[in-house]
């Protein structure tokens, strides 16, 4: 992921509150594994005054993987039955603050022929 | 389970009635990404076990023996239900039956057989109520003989 800003002539130190991957000049890139918000404080190079500064937050949402896991209760009891049974479970984000991955629908089901 | 179903987050689906082979799901999330898993279905054990019989006397082709076995708990459509068994002799070409019974899975039977013959292959089959056959070959060859030779003490002169 890559951010980049602008900020008006003269030259700024920037502070981030995760450390970015890499720098290029006011471009930063970030890696984030979790959902988090990236906060930057830029403050004048030359003037160390407080009002010489300012600070920017972007959230920043890590599309979540869901775990989905299937378990065999018990097989057919011969050839030719069909009373084999799994349960399956799936589980994502939720109560994070960003958009819960459920309710998860089911779309497709593929039976053994 | 059906096509459209919702899913709340950790809940747990049962999905029966199911044939022998891979069964695969599709589950969509909320940000319509989708997810995929696939198991196989398996047949479940033969519940026949634990054959054994008795052995023909050393250096004799043919004679009664008895013949035992339990049933086992491989499935839930199985176990607790009836069954009708019989052991026939497979080599005769006219499969008739040596001996007919009833059971319950899971239990223990014994069975006497009369005049077998050392060379032929005898079958024990059960029919479950579900329709199911199971079948386990009886194995009553010579191994009494070698037996007999190996307990037999050894005298020397």
């Amino acid at each position: 992921m890559l951010l980049s800003g602008t900020v008006g002539g003269g030259s700024y130190v920037y502070n981030w509150n995760v450390t970015p991957v890499s720098t290029n000049g006011n471009q930063f890139t970030f890696n984030p594994f979790n959902s988090t918000q990236l906060q930057v404080t830029v403050q004048s190079a030359t003037n160390t005054a407080a009002n010489c500064s300012g600070t920017a937050t972007i959230d920043i949402e890590v599309y979540p993987g869901a775990t989905l896991n299937m378990t065999l209760i018990e097989g057919v009891s011969c050839t030719d039955q069909a009373d084999g049974q799994v349960s399956l479970v799936i589980s994502g984000e939720q109560g994070t603050g960003y958009v819960d991955q459920a309710p998860f629908e089911v779309i497709n089901a593929t039976y053994p022929i | 389970m059906t096509i459209g179903q919702e899913l709340q987050n950790g809940e747990t689906l049962i999905i029966d009635n199911l044939p022998e082979g891979n069964f695969s799901v599709t589950i969509k999330d909320n940000y319509g990404c989708t997810f995929e898993k696939t198991i196989y279905i398996p047949r479940v054990n033969n519940p026949i076990a634990n054959l054994c019989t008795t052995l023909l006397a050393c250096g004799t082709t043919s004679g009664d023996i008895e013949l035992s076995f339990r049933t086992l708990d491989v499935h839930s459509a199985v176990t607790g239900t009836n069954y009708t068994g019989r052991i026939y002799q497979a080599s005769s070409g006219s499969n008739e039956d040596l001996v007919t019974f009833t059971g319950t899975f899971t239990d223990t039977q014994i069975h006497q057989l009369a005049n077998v013959t050392s060379t032929a292959i005898y079958v024990l089959e059960i029919i479950s109520e579900n329709g199911c056959t199971y079948t386990e070959l009886s194995d009553h060859g010579c191994y009494n003989c070698l037996l007999k030779l190996l307990m037999t003490p050894i005298r020397f002169l």
